[in-house]
């Protein structure tokens, strides 16, 4: 037996042997596995609302009778996000941004929550991945803390130490036990959560990859917190103040810097509330962004440019009321479109500027870098809700193009009494969503990304200098 | 000579624990330190088992300055100190099979468990949990550990301090028998009686220095009571 194989061995059944740190493992995986049931519920739930929610709202669509094209946009309909089955494992933000968005005519409108999803609202923290984030890493501390120091207080590590025995041996020894002690809990519940999400309807290869990434990304996580708590039991006088010393950076790394993060975000740059919003949108509605400018004027104009764009300008015909209203619905919509983009763009990009300020923390809190990339890995966190939203406008534009060309194109004298029927309603483009695929996640969070490899080569160093550290007397 | 201390002089900060220590110990010898508590005797130990470093002179073990070739000295000794700290949640057994493999010995679980009976430890003991030992059965693993490692060269840090008089009899006949085995013994001990039974010359130290060296064989218990606190008199 190697010498490395024989210390990994006896640290492994030492823990094996505790009773205390048994009940600790098994409550922690409990506590996951108690975390998947609510969270795999609540995602069936979710996917079946927005199964009857998107069915009844293209039932509705189609079924809503003869009316006047315009008029069915001012009624509009619902489209939803898919609910992916890794928001089992990490609802992310999305517990606290809506799911489906209504599109009509004249206005974008922000997502809201499916009466489905209240439910979520109210567990969504209580969830694996706080579990993964909050409560593996305190079993890792109480699993390492004494590594060192409970070995110096005891007395063994004299003799351990009068053998011959190389420090950096032992390092790797108790680095390797503990690896192998989590991976021994979490291996297991990852196979369970595999085989929750399959039945979920996730065993396509695109998800596995999401949650083969996502585990990398767990180890990585809980490899600083072991790496760091070596160091603490070498680096601290006892291994009381081992413990105390690794549960403040817990606290810090977990609680306090996330917090002072979005403190600081918000503080940064301030987002509007929602009535502001509403209200600027009001106000340059009627008199454009600059203050100043004249709508009508505006619309007039671009209504000239669609007129030229078909060649009925300086042609002597007489335009059909209808074609000349669809014109009219075109360049209004224009302006309107214009105005919601501005603002919906400013407030997107205050937003994306807080999630950058808070990533930027990921260099102080590698749990802050983990929180994100769990959620942007498990497309629930808020760039892919951006996408969602995004995707929604485009198909909102062309719907609403498409119904006001129809009113413009086959009008005629009917004017607005010209009705469509469903054959219409039924040449609505399909909102045919696909979320985005791995990449997309890992470019939004790569400050994450490098923040947690950052805090990685670190703990490994500082677990490497742990033996050194470590002293015997 | 297995272990020789030349003008070996340990500070720690102002305070001064070995004063230019000479020593040396050969084979088949016991040599055990008398002294009263920070008198030099646990620096002296630790010094050579490499755990701290002498703030000059030189600390020898086969002829290697344990500072310089602080492993590879490590592989002729074997070390005991007053509590021999095993892992409670290991059977005896598991523990000496640990701590030898640590120092490179390869031996089964059979021979093993020769080794813990031939120390004393009943045979029953050997599969029980370390945690439910009394201090004499873990001192006797730790000779057992010395045995199976077959080291040259045991350093012992007042072993028998705590132990009744049947478990330090019990002691000192292990450590005579490697003694007769031809295994080198450095003991510190307060222990007058047992240092005059199994040491082949006894040193007393004061204040980091070696003040009387005498052949045990060559004084009586009173002879060496007398010579002991005449010095700590002075």
């Amino acid at each position: 037996m190697s010498l490395l194989t024989s210390v990994i061995g006896k640290e492994v059944r030492e823990v094996a042997r505790d009773g205390r740190l048994r009940l600790l493992g098994v409550i922690v995986v409990v506590l996951a596995l108690a975390a998947l049931a609510f969270g795999a519920q609540q995602t069936q739930r979710a996917q079946d609302a927005r199964e009857r929610a998107a069915q009844a709202a293209q039932k509705q669509w189609e079924g809503q009778g003869d009316k006047n094209p315009h008029v069915a946009a001012h009624y509009g309909t619902h489209l939803f996000a898919p609910t992916s089955v890794a928001t089992a494992l990490d609802p992310g933000v999305s517990a606290y941004l809506g799911r489906s968005v209504k599109v009509e005519a004249h206005k974008r409108n922000l997502a809201e929550h499916s009466s489905a999803e209240d439910g979520g609202l109210r567990i969504g923290q209580f969830s694996v991945a706080a579990v993964l984030l909050l409560l593996v890493p305190l079993l890792i501390i109480a699993l390492g803390y004494g590594s060192w120091s409970l070995e110096r207080e005891r007395g063994t590590l004299r003799q351990l130490l009068s053998t011959g025995v190389n420090r950096s041996t032992l390092m790797w020894g108790k680095a390797a036990a503990l690896t192998l002690v989590i991976a021994a809990l979490m291996v297991p519940a990852g196979l369970v959560i595999v085989g929750v999400l399959w039945a979920l309807g996730g065993g396509d290869g695109h998800t596995l990859l999401r949650l083969g990434l996502t585990a990398a990304g767990y180890g990585t996580y809980f490899g600083v917190f072991g790496g760091l708590t070596l160091y603490a039991s070498a680096a601290a006088r006892s291994s009381r103040g081992a413990l105390v010393a690794m549960v403040g950076v817990w606290g810090l790394f977990c609680l306090i810097v996330p917090r002072v993060a979005t403190e600081i975000a918000e503080v940064a740059r301030p987002l509007p509330s929602a009535s502001q919003v509403s209200a600027d949108i009001e106000r340059d509605l009627r008199k454009g962004l600059d203050g100043v400018s004249d709508p009508d004027k505006i619309i007039d104009a671009r209504i000239k440019e669609l007129m030229a764009e078909e060649g009925l300008v300086n042609t002597g015909l007489l335009v059909d009321d209808a074609y000349l209203t669809g014109f009219e619905l075109q360049a209004e919509a224009e302006w309107e479109d214009s105005i919601y983009d501005h603002h919906t763009e400013a407030l997107e990009a205050a937003i994306a500027d807080q999630e950058a300020a808070v990533a930027w923390a990921s260099v102080a809190s590698p749990y802050v870098a983990m929180r994100s990339l769990s959620a942007g890995l498990s497309g629930t966190d808020y760039a892919h809700h951006r996408h969602f939203t995004d995707a929604a406008e485009r198909w909102r534009k062309a719907l609403v193009t498409q119904l006001n060309s129809d009113f413009a194109s086959n009008a005629g004298a009917k004017g607005w009494d010209y009705q469509a029927d469903e054959k219409l309603w039924e040449k609505a483009p399909p909102f045919a969503y696909a979320e985005p695929g791995i990449d997309f996640a890992l470019r939004t969070h790569w400050r994450s990304l490098l923040g947690l490899g950052l805090w990685w080569v670190l703990a490994v160093v500082l677990a490497i200098a742990s033996a050194r550290r470590a002293r015997v007397v | 000579m297995i272990l020789q201390a030349q003008n070996l002089v340990k500070h720690y900060g102002e305070h001064v624990a070995l004063r230019g220590l000479e020593l040396a110990v050969d084979a088949g010898e016991v040599f055990c330190l008398l002294g009263a508590n920070g008198a030099g005797k646990t620096t002296t130990i630790q010094l050579f088992l490499g755990f701290i470093e002498p703030t000059s002179g030189s600390a020898k073990i086969k002829g290697l300055e344990v500072r310089e070739h602080a492993q590879e000295t490590k592989r002729y000794l074997a070390y005991i100190p007053e509590n021999v700290m095993l892992y409670p949640n290991l059977t005896g057994v598991e523990n000496l099979e640990y701590f030898t493999t640590l120092a490179g010995v390869d031996a089964d679980v059979a021979t093993l468990r020769g080794i813990l009976s031939q120390s004393g430890l009943p045979d029953d003991a050997a599969d029980r949990y370390v945690g439910t030992y009394s201090k004499g059965m873990r001192q006797k693993v730790g000779i057992a550990m010395a045995v199976a490692r077959k080291a040259e060269l045991l350093l012992l840090d007042e072993p028998t301090s705590g132990l009744d008089p049947k478990a330090s009899n019990e002691f000192a006949q292990l450590v005579t028998r490697l003694r007769d085995e031809g295994v080198a013994v450095l003991m510190a001990t307060h222990d007058l009686f047992r240092s005059r039974e199994i040491a082949t010359r006894i040193g007393i130290m004061k204040q980091g220095q070696l003040v009387a060296q005498v052949d045990a064989g060559d004084v009586t218990h009173n002879d060496l009571e007398r010579i002991y606190l005449e010095h700590m008199h002075d």
